[in-house]
């Protein structure tokens, strides 16, 4: 397998990022570690692969066990049918209708009380990311821990069967993080702003050479020397793919551009299965419309993919995180994305990207930025900028920490610091 | 004696409200009932998110109200509101309020947002956290100041100086408490929204380097004799920017000074 000759760096430790966010913002965090030194945290998600909760993990954990903040990472036990449960749950927290049994509602209790007794749980701080193992917050030991829940998908639509569903546990939690303002949710409990980030050490998004980019291309047909437009994102209808192709159509007429449509694939996923049917259909004879899907643990392909791009295309109106934007900005890829979710924060029209409404619109501003590289490549500078300063692991990892310190106020019943309410001294 | 000035982070904490503005007239509901750290939200940290917007427009309310909703001339109007010159986030408030309502008035239909890039109004709150590091001449805040993070340049350049926040960490007031006026004044003309936080960092720090400059200067000088011609002492000089000008203004001095008086 290609993957397994280069240097795996996904355990990079805090000076490892010294280059890319300087020697004082290291320093900052080592302070920040000291002040929160020996508080314990348990994240908990449902896998290690795959999703935007398992991406960038690893990286955290590595950096806050070496700020001295002991930090495990816990994975949900579960079965089919409880995957088919949560994946129901997930669809319609995202806005399609979400039909719940009770057999399905069964399961899920089950195999949440299965769990709270197979899990530790005991962390000073818990972190349980997505609605997968939502339901341990019955674990919660009060006045000894703060519970909080990440979530990683765009709840500004939900389904209202999913949503009810989950709010009894979420009114639970001492907290809650999104990664957009257009995420908030309707509870009042407190919520943070924390946009997710990415690991620029990892395999998806470290340097490659040039003769590894050039493998994977001709291992996937794909033409060095014309333009590559590359979506990278899973067979789901909520990730318009149909839109992309439509819009390459478009494209077409003025560029002899390829289009890549690559994403992974779980086993067993019905969605994913009559999308790509579908998107076979779509694409026809065209040689130039390379679907590619791979294996959750394919980052050095998709990091490949991404860096032979000219553009990267994410044209979803509904996005959580949106990281694979982040991805495309930090190896200063010119974006034509929609304005959904996460692609807000990132995304800034016409200066670390272009956003887009329509088909059309994607159609027009990709062959504009085609026949404008400079302007393109002036956006790609911008972009990195932005997500070196805004999106990386180092950024993400400050902010819980910053959590953290007004949750321990919180509890300690102390006002936490707050600066920008009026109540500073003077 | 002044004590020494300490080099603090300003770590941001956005808190959600689920409060959003879709158009001109949401808009103005919402900065009616708006609280400081909304406000705080909207303007300081719009600056440290998006520092080379900063430069085009102050806020993230005049950004949002030009460049999406395309509402032009309001957007003009509410880019002229000026944060320095503020005395708060009450006087902030009633800036916009009466702007917005003024423009508003007899307008019979307003834009909306596109779907998704609606404002939202998030509460800006967070911690400060102390870097160890601390100066008690200038010299020593210029060493400090070139390594500091944005953070620290965010909280010392640009938010200690809003009248709420504790005076210490204004560097301002601490070069005045230190008797160092003329370089204070230097200082707080700088604009801070103006700039992206490296840009103003090299502005702050230019500040500093020039008054160590005269100072660097004024020690050699004082080592001629005041008769000396002022071309053979530039020579050695001729590297410093402003050379010439300072060295005439010292010399200046030095022969006012030895004048007899009347």
């Amino acid at each position: 397998m290609i993957s397994s000759v280069l240097e795996d760096k996904t355990t990079a430790r805090l000076d490892d990022y010294a280059p890319l966010i300087g020697r004082a913002r290291v320093d900052q965090l080592r302070l920040m570690g000291e002040a929160l030194r020996g508080r314990t945290i348990d994240m908990v998600s449902a896998g290690r692969f795959g999703g935007t909760d398992a991406e960038g993990l690893d990286g955290m954990i590595t950096l806050l066990n070496e700020l001295g903040i002991p930090t495990v990472w816990e994975v949900l036990e579960g079965d089919p049918d409880f995957v088919a449960v949560t994946d129901a749950i997930s669809q319609g927290l995202q806005g399609a209708p979400c039909p719940l049994t009770t057999a399905m509602r069964d399961r899920w209790e089950a195999v949440t009380a299965r769990n709270i007794k197979a899990l530790a749980l005991e962390a000073d701080c818990v972190i349980i990311h997505d609605h997968q193992p939502i339901g341990l917050i019955a674990a919660r030991k009060p006045g000894r821990q703060n519970w909080l829940w990440r979530s990683h998908v765009d709840l500004s639509a939900p389904d209202p069967a999913a949503w009810e569903f989950i709010v009894p546990y979420l009114r639970q939690y001492d907290g809650a993080i999104v990664s957009a303002p257009s995420c908030a949710l309707p509870v009042s409990i407190p919520q943070f702003l924390i946009p997710p980030s990415i690991n620029p050490l990892s395999d998806k998004n470290r340097e490659l050479s040039r003769g590894f980019i050039r493998q994977v291309l001709h291992r996937f047909g794909i033409e060095e020397g014309r333009p590559i437009l590359t979506q990278i994102s899973r067979f789901d209808q909520l990730k318009d793919p149909f839109g992309v192709v439509a819009a390459y159509r478009l494209i077409k007429k003025r560029h002899n551009c390829q289009l890549v449509l690559a994403g992974d694939r779980s086993a067993d996923d019905p969605e994913a299965d009559r999308v790509l049917d579908q998107l076979r259909e779509d694409a026809g004879n065209d040689p130039d419309v390379h679907i590619v899907e791979l294996p959750p643990s394919a980052d050095l392909e998709i990091n490949a993919l991404q860096r032979a791009s000219t553009i990267i295309l994410q044209t979803s109106p509904s996005e959580g995180s949106a990281l694979t934007v982040t991805d495309a900005l930090f190896k200063k890829k010119p974006v034509v994305a929609g304005s959904g979710g996460g692609i807000a924060l990132q995304v800034i029209h016409g200066v670390t990207g272009i956003v887009v409404h329509s088909v059309e619109g994607a159609a027009y501003q990709v062959t504009w930025l085609l026949d404008h590289p400079d302007l393109a490549r002036n956006l790609g500078r911008q972009g990195y900028r932005h997500a070196c300063e805004h999106f990386l692991l180092t950024r993400h990892v400050q902010d819980y920490l910053v959590a953290l310190i007004e949750l321990r106020a919180r509890t300690a019943g102390r006002k936490p610091i707050i600066l920008k309410d009026g109540t500073g001294r003077r | 004696m002044v004590r020494p000035f300490r080099f603090v982070a300003s770590l941001p904490l956005i808190r959600l409200t689920g409060r959003s503005a879709s158009n001109v007239v949401e808009l103005l509901g919402h900065l009616r009932g708006a609280t400081d750290a909304m406000l705080s939200y909207q303007t300081y940290e719009y600056h440290r998110e998006y520092p080379w917007l900063g430069a085009r427009y102050p806020s993230r309310i005049a950004y949002w109200v030009s460049e999406v909703l395309r509402e032009r001339a309001l957007g003009e109007r509410l880019a002229m509101i000026d944060l320095r010159t503020t005395a708060g986030f009450a006087d902030l408030r009633e800036q916009f309020v009466s702007m917005i309502d003024a423009y508003l008035n007899g307008k019979p239909t307003v834009r909306d947002a596109p779907p998704g890039l609606e404002l939202s109004f998030c509460e800006a709150a967070g911690s400060l956290v102390p870097t160890g590091r601390t100066a008690s001449t200038p010299d020593e805040f210029l060493s400090g100041l070139e390594v500091s993070t944005a953070d620290e340049v965010f909280h010392h350049l640009i938010e200690a100086r809003w009248p709420v926040h504790t005076v210490e960490h204004d560097p301002i007031w601490w070069l005045e408490q230190g008797g160092h006026a003329a370089m204070a004044e230097r200082l707080r003309l700088l604009q801070p929204f103006v700039f992206t936080l490296e840009e103003l960092r090299v502005r702050a720090i230019g500040v500093f380097e020039r008054d160590a400059l005269v100072a660097r200067i004024a020690r050699r000088v004082s080592a001629y004799p005041v008769q000396t011609p002022v071309k053979g002492v530039l020579e050695r000089f001729a590297f410093f920017h402003e050379a010439r000008e300072v060295v005439h203004d010292l010399f200046r001095t030095r022969r006012q000074d030895d004048r007899p008086a009347r």
